[in-house]
C-alpha cells in the first residue's frame, strides 16, 4: 500500500513580510493575479519568478510593526484566496460554452425573434382607437394637428373632406 | 540618491509599469529600461517624505495596473493558461 503524501503550505517570514513559493501547475497566473488584486491595498505585493512556471509571492505589511500571528493570518487568507480564485476559473472555464451558447440563443436564435414577432402581432392586434380613459398620445396629436399646421394651404372643398372622411 | 527596481517582464506588463511611472511622476525621477526577461525601473531625485515606500508603493501599483489590463483583454481560461509561453 502507497505511504500517502503530505502537502503543507510553507512560506518564510521575517519581522514585516512573508513569502510563498507557487506552482502554475497549480495555480494559474490568472488566480495568482485574482488574489494579489484583492490585497492590492491591505499590504505590499511583489511577484517575481525564480523559475520557469513558477511564481514567487511575498507580502509585507503596510505597518512598520506586525505581530507574527497578524503575518500567518495574512499568509493564510491570501492562500485561501489563491483557492478561491482557482475555483472561479475552473468554474468559468467549464461553464464558458454554455453561457456563450445561452448568449448567442438569446441575441441570435430564432425564439428571440419569434417572440419579437408575436409582441410586435400583439401590439398591431390591439384596439388602438378605443381610448376610454381619453388618453391620447403625441403621435396622435401630432397627426390631428396637421392640417391646421399649414394656415396657408387652401381650404378643402366639401368633396375632398368626404374623401378624407 | 536613486532606487533601483527589477520587475520580471511575465509578471508585470512593461505598459503597465509605464502607466504607473507616469503616476508616480511627481515623486521622482523615474527611468524604464527594458532587458531581455525584465523591466528595470531607476527612480533619481525621490521625494524624501515617500523614499521608504516608495519602491513597494510603485511594485503595487505597477501589478495593480498588469491585472486591469490583462482583464480588459478578456478572460483567460486555465487551459489557455497553461499552453502560454514561458519567456524563461
Amino acid at each position: 500500500m502507497p505511504e500517502p503524501t503530505t502537502s503543507t503550505f510553507h512560506y518564510a517570514a521575517d519581522a514585516r513580510s512573508v513569502a510563498f513559493l507557487l506552482d502554475e501547475a497549480l495555480y494559474p497566473l490568472d488566480a495568482i493575479y485574482g488574489a494579489s488584486y484583492l490585497f492590492v491595498d491591505r499590504c505590499w505585493l511583489f511577484l517575481d519568478r525564480p523559475a520557469d512556471r513558477q511564481v514567487q509571492v511575498r507580502l509585507r505589511s503596510k505597518e512598520a510593526e506586525v505581530a507574527d500571528a497578524e503575518l500567518d493570518a495574512l499568509a493564510g487568507e491570501f492562500a485561501n484566496e489563491l483557492l478561491n480564485q482557482v475555483l472561479r476559473l475552473r468554474v468559468a472555464d467549464s461553464t464558458r460554452a454554455l453561457r456563450e451558447y445561452t448568449m448567442a440563443r438569446a441575441f441570435f436564435g430564432d425564439d428571440g425573434r419569434a417572440s419579437i414577432d408575436a409582441l410586435l402581432a400583439e401590439l398591431d392586434a390591439e384596439e388602438l382607437d378605443d381610448d376610454p380613459l381619453k388618453i391620447t398620445v403625441p403621435w396622435d396629436v401630432g397627426d390631428a394637428a396637421e392640417p391646421t399646421a399649414r394656415p396657408d394651404a387652401a381650404p378643402a372643398t366639401d368633396d375632398e373632406a368626404a374623401d378624407d372622411a | 540618491m536613486s532606487l533601483e527596481l527589477t520587475l520580471h517582464r511575465s509578471l508585470y506588463r512593461p505598459d503597465a509599469v509605464r502607466t504607473a511611472a507616469t503616476a508616480f511622476g511627481e515623486l521622482a525621477r523615474i527611468d524604464v529600461r527594458d532587458r531581455d526577461h525584465e523591466v528595470v525601473i531607476t527612480f533619481a531625485d525621490v521625494d524624501a517624505d515617500v523614499e521608504e515606500v516608495l519602491l513597494d508603493a510603485f511594485a503595487n501599483h505597477a501589478l495593480f495596473e498588469t491585472v486591469r489590463a490583462r482583464r480588459a483583454e478578456g478572460p483567460v481560461s486555465p487551459a489557455e493558461a497553461s499552453s502560454e509561453p514561458s519567456d524563461d
